[in-house]
């Protein structure tokens, strides 16, 4: 009895201790996380079923912005319709070309440092001086690329952002070309983590390349795919800037992403609880397809 | 004879292929860039005049001086330049202190608090802009960098970058130095640091990349002038003198010079540390 | 003891974390306190200060009048300024003056309770006439309160370069032109292809460079949404300027960002429809060739007798801590001395007297190639609101500036899109 007692009071001074330590570790970041990101965060959940206009007071509305969000707001099913086309057709062709430009230069070559430099470059660039000089590049009528695509014979060139057809796909263009150089590096590095022998063995048995790429470099690399794939679509999600400096969510709405109608009904029309609804269901689909990823990966990545 | 002769023709095929490939993909990542600093250098009237004249024959250095009297860019270089160098420090500091709690210290809540963390990485900003930036007024903290810096540099993604660094170095090193009589501080300090440089660095990479490009950030939070970032001048010069192409360019190429400058020096840490992040799925 | 070195200085880390905190805090509000004849500083929310030449002289002659009171600007981006003022204010912001861009933004501002009602200040400011502001004062009520004071009032103009239409040979544009015949006068006068291409006529990319031509008759109102199939023979009209070529194309305008005072100085268009403050612009700019202007066409070739345009109301700041002195601020910017400062520059104040008519018509003697009697058209009979107020209008001008684009940039039809507009339009009305 007394011994058990005695161990007692003696582990527990240590692991109050332990824990101590380890608190005072944490608590510099937490606290700071706690109020500045956590609260917000719990408060915007409470504020989607609120009305709000930062001027008056809070009125509970229950679900009310959540019904007005899908029977009565043309915009928002715009705005999602925008958010996925952006997010489909950008992802991928970022991925793309970003494994692509990796396996070109998993090689030794001469000038490797250059290439990677450029390439990673418009990724650390600022938004707002490259989108100014992307939208002068692409200007309708005076632009060069128009100019160029003119002098080549095309008589009816896209008119790039000035048109419902072609704004999107301008965006998308400024997008993968300012991020695909940030996910190349994070392939070559996964890359340069698969054994040479592989390919060794696999050219030896007469593997020709697509298999070899099929078999040896795509199953290696499926977990950076993956986290590339998350983050990505996070960021593609989210964003909203560069319509806010290029289109302005135009013309017409067809640059119009959800990110941007929740800025819009927040800050320009001043009705924050709607637009923290509408941010519920932004973070509503993330989460979803989070999910479907983490399960993907597990499936995709158990045969390995 | 004749199968290695096929064999060094095919490859040196191969490498030109490569080669072209690069310099094309180059290419079309430069032009852009190219054709900013081009278009600075010209009169206004001579910008989109076609075919593109890369190198101005009689280069207007004149956009350069004129830029700065339109539009205080030299305070927004100041004000950025702080703005970013205390956020990626305090970042730094705090992130990686509670990561080694999470990653190598046993205590109760760990894993709930963990979660919590990690929940709200893909949590948008735009979700809680709003409560966040009412709360900031109430603290006052709105017009003000020390707002700015503070709400930047608790994130989540920079405690977990951390955390996940960590728990790859190895705990029979963490208990010989506890052997050797290293506190806790001591180990995180004299071990996982020096341990973790492409982490630090990849911290330290998307913190000032984030911070010196953000844009909407200070558009929501700063008013006064003198406050301003660079992206924010920059944008108001865009608005401003928007018939003036040339000197929009001129402003833009300043814009990205320190990052520039920074970049080339220090590449290779940009480069370690991007590729460092995405080796763990 | 290493670790107790480590906890000391993390300690200190905590403690000047906490002192930049104070620090800051404690120097926001330093500022705040007043009694009766102390100095008194007051915050004015504007943009473009700092490009704006009148703003610092009229602030100056502010502060020369009442020596107590040290005007501070607070700038805020012009692209910008509608949203940032009202998180800002959102953010319970002491500003004691709040200049708004128009009734739009007013409406906004007034629904969510961030801007005071004037109509005490009025009732005790025994010096203050609200007829000097031909009604306009009235319009800026909501919910029978009076809101702002008019500093600026801008109705849209055609300015034309003289010039050009004489080297053409064409008649200058006259009062009640109908929309055909401005169409036909922008035939005339273009001319030229590539770089050297002059266009007749330059339409900005706003919604109102296209539905003042309606509101100007009144057969178009914003907030009554039975008026906006009238739009379709003005949007016709411009739609088939801009295929002839006659006019710059929109999208092109919007997504390079093209102001319209580039194109009328270089002379690459003959006329331009836009408001009154052109005239101090061209004052100011326009140096190798004459202008001259006159009233916006319409359907039904009404004259000179009734003008559209907006305001730039200032009002006081909700959370102002010197809503007195901000009243003082207020009827002198937009008071006889502010409005003399305005004219003298060729801005048009929202202060109307014979005196400010009379500067308007002496600005040939100073600048010869501008056009006479311009009085002629910022003092007329009827002014028509651009934008009534209400709570919605804000919402609705951004409905307008979305469908707008789709129709110019021919997206969709014209019918497509002023369906689109009414179905919007209603949808914000219901919720």
């Amino acid at each position: 009895m007394s011994k058990d007692n005695s161990q007692i009071k003696k582990t527990k001074p240590l692991a109050r201790k332990k824990t101590l330590v380890a608190y005072s570790f944490i608590l510099p970041n937490l606290i700071g996380f706690l109020i500045f990101t956590f609260i917000p965060i719990v408060f915007s959940l409470l504020l989607s079923f609120c009305e709000w206009d930062s001027g008056n007071p809070i009125k509970f509305v229950g679900l009310k912005n959540f019904i007005v969000m899908f029977t009565k707001d043309s915009s928002f099913w715009i705005a999602l319709k925008n958010t996925l086309y952006y997010t489909i057709v950008t992802v991928p062709v970022t991925m793309a070309f970003a494994l692509f430009l990796a396996i070109l230069m998993n090689k030794p070559l001469k000038g490797r440092v250059f290439f990677r430099s450029v390439l990673f470059f418009p990724y650390i660039a600022s938004l707002v001086a490259v989108a100014v000089v992307w939208m002068a590049l692409f200007n309708p009528d005076r632009g060069p690329v128009n100019s160029l695509l003119l002098a080549v014979g095309i008589t009816n060139p896209p008119r790039w952002a000035a048109s419902t057809t072609w704004a999107m796909p301008t965006i998308i263009g400024l997008t993968v070309w300012k991020g695909m150089g940030y996910y190349m590096i994070v392939y070559l590095a996964a890359l340069q983590g698969v054994s040479a022998e592989l390919y060794e063995a696999a050219s030896l048995d007469g593997a020709n390349k697509w298999k070899q790429f099929l078999h040896i470099t795509w199953p290696s690399v499926t977990p950076t795919t993956f986290f590339i794939l998350m983050m990505l679509m996070v960021s593609t999600f989210k964003s909203y800037d560069t319509m806010y400096i290029t289109t302005q969510g135009g013309p017409g709405e067809a640059t119009k992403v959800l990110a941007y109608h929740i800025y819009n009904s927040a800050f320009v029309s001043s009705k924050f609880g709607y637009a923290s609804a509408v941010a519920m269901v932004l973070f509503g689909i993330i989460m979803v397809v989070t999910l479907i990823q983490f399960k993907g990966e597990k499936k995709f990545t158990s045969y390995l | 004879m004749s199968e290695i002769n096929y064999k060094t023709t095919a490859s040196a095929v191969k490498t030109v292929l490569i080669y072209t490939a690069l310099i094309l993909m180059a290419f079309i990542m430069l032009i852009p860039f190219a054709w900013m600093i081009s278009a600075s250098l010209k009169l206004e009237k001579d910008v989109f005049s076609f075919p593109i004249v890369w190198v101005p024959s009689d280069p207007q250095w004149n956009n350069y001086l004129e830029i700065w009297n339109k539009v205080p860019l030299l305070t927004g270089f100041i004000n950025t330049a702080k703005l970013t160098m205390f956020t990626t420090i305090l970042q730094l500091l705090t992130s990686s202190f509670a990561a080694y709690a999470f990653a190598k210290l046993e205590f109760k809540g760990r894993d709930t608090l963990f979660m919590l963390y990690v929940m709200t990485i893909s949590i948008p900003w735009q979700v809680y802009m709003v409560p966040q930036y009412k709360l900031m007024t109430w603290f006052g903290l709105t017009d003000s960098h020390l707002g700015l810096i503070l709400m930047h540099a608790f994130t989540a993604m920079g405690v977990f970058l951390m955390r996940q660094f960590f728990v790859s170095i190895p705990n029979e090193l963490l208990e010989a130095a506890r052997i050797d009589g290293l506190s806790e501080y001591g180990i995180w300090q004299k071990l996982m640091l020096p341990l973790s440089k492409p982490a630090i660095a990849t911290l330290c990479i998307t913190s000032f990349t984030f911070e010196w490009n953000d844009f909407m950030g200070p558009l929501i939070y700063l008013s006064s002038q003198k406050k301003k970032t660079i992206q924010l001048m920059l944008r108001m010069f865009n608005t401003q003198y928007s018939s003036n192409y040339a000197q929009i360019m001129a402003a833009a190429t300043v814009a990205l010079i320190p990052v520039l400058i920074l970049f080339v020096f220090l590449q290779r840490y940009f480069v370690e540390g991007v590729a460092s992040s995405g080796i763990k799925g | 003891m290493k670790k107790r070195r480590l906890l000391a200085g993390l300690l200190a880390a905590v403690m000047a974390v906490g002192m930049i905190t104070g620090c800051s805090g404690g120097s926001s509000t330093s500022s705040g306190k007043s009694g009766g004849n102390e100095k008194v500083t007051i915050k004015v929310a504007l943009w473009d200060y700092s490009n704006t030449k009148y703003y610092k002289t009229m602030f100056d002659a502010f502060t020369a009048k009442y020596p107590d009171i040290t005007v501070e600007p607070v700038e805020f981006a012009a692209d910008e300024y509608d949203n940032t003022i009202t998180t800002q204010l959102g953010g319970k912001q002491d500003f004691d003056v709040v200049f708004t861009k128009g009734t739009p933004a007013l409406s906004a501002l007034i629904a969510q309770g961030h801007v005071l009602a004037l109509d005490d200040f009025i009732a005790k400011d025994t010096s203050f006439n609200k007829d000097n502001y031909l009604g306009l004062i009235d319009q800026l009520q909501m919910d029978g309160k009076t809101y702002g004071v008019p500093f600026r009032k801008d109705n849209n103009l055609i300015f034309y370069n003289k010039d050009l239409f004489d080297k053409a040979g064409v008649p200058y544009p006259q009062d009640g032109m109908t929309m055909k015949e401005y169409h036909e006068l922008a035939a005339k006068m273009t001319s030229g292809t590539g770089n050297d291409k002059v266009y007749g006529a330059h339409v900005h990319t706003w919604p109102s460079n296209v539905y003042n031509y309606a509101r100007r008759t009144e057969s178009f109102d914003q907030l009554n949404k039975d008026t906006y199939m009238n739009l379709k023979p003005y949007y016709e009209e411009i739609l088939a300027m801009q295929d002839e070529g006659l006019i710059q194309d929109y999208g092109a305008l919007k997504s390079s960002n093209i102001h319209y005072s580039g194109v009328f100085y270089n002379q690459q268009a003959a006329m331009l429809q836009i408001g009154t403050w052109f005239i101090n612009m061209c004052l100011e700019n326009v140096k190798d060739f004459n202008w001259g202007c006159c009233s916006v066409p319409n359907e039904e070739g009404m004259g000179n007798t009734n003008a559209v345009g907006g305001v730039t109301p200032i009002a006081i700041g909700a959370y102002a801590k010197h809503p007195e002195e901000a009243w003082k601020f207020i009827t002198t910017v937009c008071g006889e001395e502010g409005a003399e400062l305005l004219a003298n520059t060729g801005i048009v104040p929202g202060y109307n007297s014979d005196k400010i008519n009379g500067i308007f018509d002496a600005i040939p003697e100073k600048y010869p190639n501008a056009p006479e009697k311009l009085s002629n058209y910022i003092n007329v009979e009827k002014y028509v609101i651009e934008q009534r107020m209400s709570k919605k209008t804000k919402d609705i001008d951004t409905i307008f500036q979305e469908q707008h684009s789709a129709i110019m940039t021919k997206s969709v039809t014209i019918d497509e899109g002023l369906k689109k507009l009414i179905e919007r339009v209603s949808e914000v009305e219901a919720q």
